[in-house]
């Protein structure tokens, strides 16, 4: 069976041009060998923290490559598909939202989803953050002590228990997650948390665990019945509001005929110009006919960029070379927070987003990358993930059509 | 087939390859069910440090571990995770001593033998209560647990007597590997597969062969799996050989033969190499068949609704769900379950300590299908099937039933 595009990794990238793909009767084929960064990241779209990042790119960041008009169209696509699944992303590009982490620094955004929206930092009503004791993966008091220095209207944090956390070992997000989908749960919930909110400010901030199949009905429900208004900070992972984005556009993928396979290790190769792709499937290596395919493996995070001891660096799944300094100690920078060189390795790609070789020539016509693989972009400190992940998935699959 | 070798890198090494991402933790459903399994990572990669071949090893509780390989398949940076568990799990029971109960429940060859000789007393008790509480008291085998009735005459018995037997030529030779549970239990899976090898003129052969030892590995009896394995490499080596793929419809058994006796049992052989890569599961074997125009694609469409359940074990193999695409070729429509594993996990949902997780872990499957309320659910592992027929009262079948159904143009 030979399919119109193939595609490596199921991360945001890779499944958003399944979706699109599928969406466009595209007969689309999704390979990877687990899945990828939406579980790690915190479920929001960044584009820019400056806006002039998109109006004016740098001649080698990806955003150059996509150009503006994929952008747009990316977004609108994007929440055209959360809003089908009841998941709807607020905001409008260039427009950030200032939100706290989970150590208190701001970070932004422009679209997010409804539970988080109400942690607007540039609101002027107070807020408090809360924990959950017995939940260790986020800290109210640090991240308050933080945010204190920063803003003024933030009040002391306060602690919300929630019954039935697992006895036997530490509470994952997804744990908690599961119990807030339960509407008898979250009854019981509104019982336990009115004594301790009595005097708190109207606005709380909660880890990111407020349900994984019904957040926004979970959201209402306990601020409908406490009086307030929640938002969720993301913390670590497993990312649950990461994990709703994952599970929507993999719904919507396959809801619209694409296939899907997680597991099997990808194996890409070039041969006599065109990129041929085989899974490593337990028995034998199986091999898999597109017209197209999109390489969206991610970046060293995610294992599609791999550095060797040696300092030769390349891609994990068609073993494409990387350009990078020879000496490893021109990789990073002095400052631990500071922009470092690594950030910006990765593939060169023309307009059409293919890969190109040492000659700028395109690596292999059929051949396409996405996502954090793209080279010329310092994500962390632009705040470009999500932007080039969605922006540059909506271009590849526009120069298939 | 291009050329292929056993992976080298050794399963607990993998360990090393884990970035504490969580990501399995998120995935797996025992530790979504029950908080006595401490999650993938944690019994997994991050105890494996802890971990000395010649130490014992502390914990426990990764014996909560139902083995589904959910973990194993999310994690994006290629640790075996729960190949590393079952490992573990074994060198516990080596040194502590095999439960009684392990050592039966990973007896499906013996117990199948003696069920056939003993039919139709056999399955009296398992269906006696105040016995099957005794067990429970004794053996730790929870007594709500559903066991399948032994059949009359062994699948071997009835392919002696077929047309299939006698045939001499064929476009394409299969050595048939048919498992415990089509021998002796349920003949008429084996018997669906063997009807649609004839309509695709494909000589079968009935290889002497053992059970694959997969019961024996995921209860800790690494040293019966071990034996068990090494017969079935010995007698299917031959058949391959002689220039015969070896095919099955039991997903677990071949996905043990390809993957597990290798991954799991650590056996480096050159004679497994050979069976190994050339053993299908199969609905690999017929999709590769059909990729390469090979299969007869008369089937007389037919509209019906089902439940399809990718059980944990056939994902495993990597090779998508050809099942499905087949059905919808057969004019079905077909709902593919959104569930990682149905609970039962071969024979942990039997374990008295198990039962409730197990089933709790099922919930989520067992409440689509009843939202979805199809005729059948179709399933292409045994032991999930009886377990989604006990706890959904749906009839559950093989997809092979339903593609020799499709084209033999109606229902049996």
């Amino acid at each position: 069976m030979a399919y119109d595009i193939l595609i490596i990794g199921a991360g945001l990238s890779g499944l958003f041009a399944g979706c699109l793909a599928a969406r466009r009767r595209k007969k689309t084929l999704l390979l990877a060998r687990g899945v990828g960064g939406t579980h790690i990241g915190a479920g929001t779209i960044g584009v820019a923290d400056d806006p002039s990042l998109v109006k004016r790119p740098p001649p080698d960041h990806p955003y150059a490559a996509v150009g503006k008009k994929s952008m747009q169209a990316a977004l609108d696509e994007f929440r055209i598909i959360c809003a089908e699944a009841g998941y709807p992303m607020r905001g409008e590009p260039g427009k950030n939202f200032s939100l706290p982490t989970a150590t208190g620094a701001a970070r932004h955004a422009c679209l997010i989803p409804e539970t988080m929206i109400a942690g607007d930092l540039s609101r002027p009503e107070p807020f408090a953050l809360a924990h959950f004791p017995g939940f260790r993966d986020f800290s109210a008091a640090f991240a308050a002590a933080n945010i204190r220095l920063q803003i003024t209207n933030h009040q002391l944090p306060i602690a919300l228990p929630l019954p039935h956390l697992p006895i036997h070992r530490d509470s994952y997000a997804t744990d908690i997650a599961r119990l807030f989908d339960r509407p008898d749960y979250r009854n019981e919930v509104i019982a336990a948390w009115e004594p301790s909110l009595a005097g708190a400010p109207k606005r709380i901030g909660l880890p990111a665990a407020l349900g994984l199949q019904c957040a926004l009905e979970a959201k209402r429900h306990i601020e409908s019945a406490l009086g307030l208004e929640l938002f969720e900070i993301p913390i670590l992972p497993p990312s649950v509001p990461g994990l709703r984005l994952f599970n929507l556009l993999r719904d919507d993928f396959q809801n619209h005929g694409g296939r899907l396979i997680i597991g099997p290790t990808v194996k890409g190769r070039i041969e006599n110009g065109t990129a041929a792709v085989s899974a490593d499937t337990n028995g034998r290596v199986k091999d898999y006919k597109a017209e197209v395919v999109i390489l969206a493996s991610g970046g060293f995070l995610n294992g599609g960029l791999i550095a060797k001891f040696d300092g030769a660096i390349h891609d994990s799944v068609f073993g494409l070379p990387i350009e990078a300094p020879a000496q490893r100690s021109a990789w990073t920078s002095e400052h631990f927070l500071g922009p470092h060189p690594f950030a910006k390795f990765g593939l060169r790609v023309n307009k059409t987003l293919q890969p190109l070789d040492a000659n700028g020539k395109p690596a292999a016509p059929n051949l396409r990358a996405i996502g954090s693989i793209l080279a010329g972009a310092d994500r962390l400190s632009e705040g470009s993930r999500e932007g080039i992940e969605l922006a540059s998935a909506w271009r590849a699959v526009e120069t298939t059509a | 087939m291009p050329a292929h070798s056993l992976p080298s890198l050794s399963t607990q090494i993998t360990s090393d390859l884990c970035i504490k991402c969580n990501i399995c933790a998120s995935a797996c459903p025992v530790a979504a069910a029950a908080d006595r399994f401490p999650g993938p990572k944690a019994v997994g990669p991050q105890a494996q440090r802890f971990r000395h071949p010649r130490l014992p090893s502390p914990d426990k509780s990764l014996d909560y571990c139902s083995g589904c390989g959910v973990c194993s398949l999310v994690c994006p940076h290629g640790v075996q995770i729960a190949e590393m568990n079952a490992i573990a799990r074994a060198e516990i029971f080596k040194r502590d001593g095999l439960p009684l109960r392990n050592w039966a429940l990973g007896r499906s060859e013996l117990l199948g033998k003696v069920g056939s000789l003993f039919w139709p007393l056999s399955n009296v008790p398992f269906k006696i209560k105040p016995l099957r509480v005794v067990i429970e008291k004794v053996m730790g085998i929870d007594a709500r647990a559903r066991f399948p009735d032994f059949s009359r005459g062994t699948f071997r018995a009835w392919f002696k007597r077929s047309a299939a037997a006698k045939r001499t030529m064929g476009a394409r030779k299969v050595a048939y590997f048919h498992g415990c549970a089509s021998n002796y239990y349920e003949p008429r899976i084996a018997q669906a597969a063997i009807e649609v090898f004839e309509r695709n003129q494909i000589k079968v052969a009935l290889p002497e062969q053992n059970c694959c030892g997969l019961p024996m590995q995921s209860n800790g009896d690494f040293e019966s799996a071990r034996v068990y394995a090494r017969n079935n490499i010995r007698k299917l080596a031959r058949w391959v050989r002689e220039g015969y793929d070896i095919v099955g419809a039991s997903t677990s058994c071949t996905l043990a033969i390809k993957h597990e006796y290798h991954a799991v049992l650590g056996i480096d052989d050159p004679a497994l190499e050979l069976v190994a890569t050339n053993t299908y599961d199969i609905f690999e074997y017929l999709a590769m068949l059909d990729d390469e125009g090979l299969l007869n694609t008369r089937f007389v469409k037919r509209a019906e609704t089902v439940v399809y359940h990718a059980p944990c074990q056939q994902r495993t193999h990597g090779f998508g769900r050809p099942a499905a695409d087949f059905m919808r070729r057969f004019g079905f429509a077909v709902i593919e379950s959104k569930a990682d594993c149905c609970g039962v996990a071969g024979t942990y949902g039997l374990k008295k300590e198990k039962y409730d997780i197990a089933v709790a872990v099922g919930q989520p499957l067992f409440q689509q299908i009843a939202d979805e309320n199809p005729n059948r659910v179709v399933c292409d592992s045994e032991t999930c099937r009886w377990w989604i027929e006990a706890h959904t009262g749906k009839k559950a079948v093989h997809p092979i039933e339903v593609m020799a159904e499709a084209y033999r143009g109606r229902r049996q």
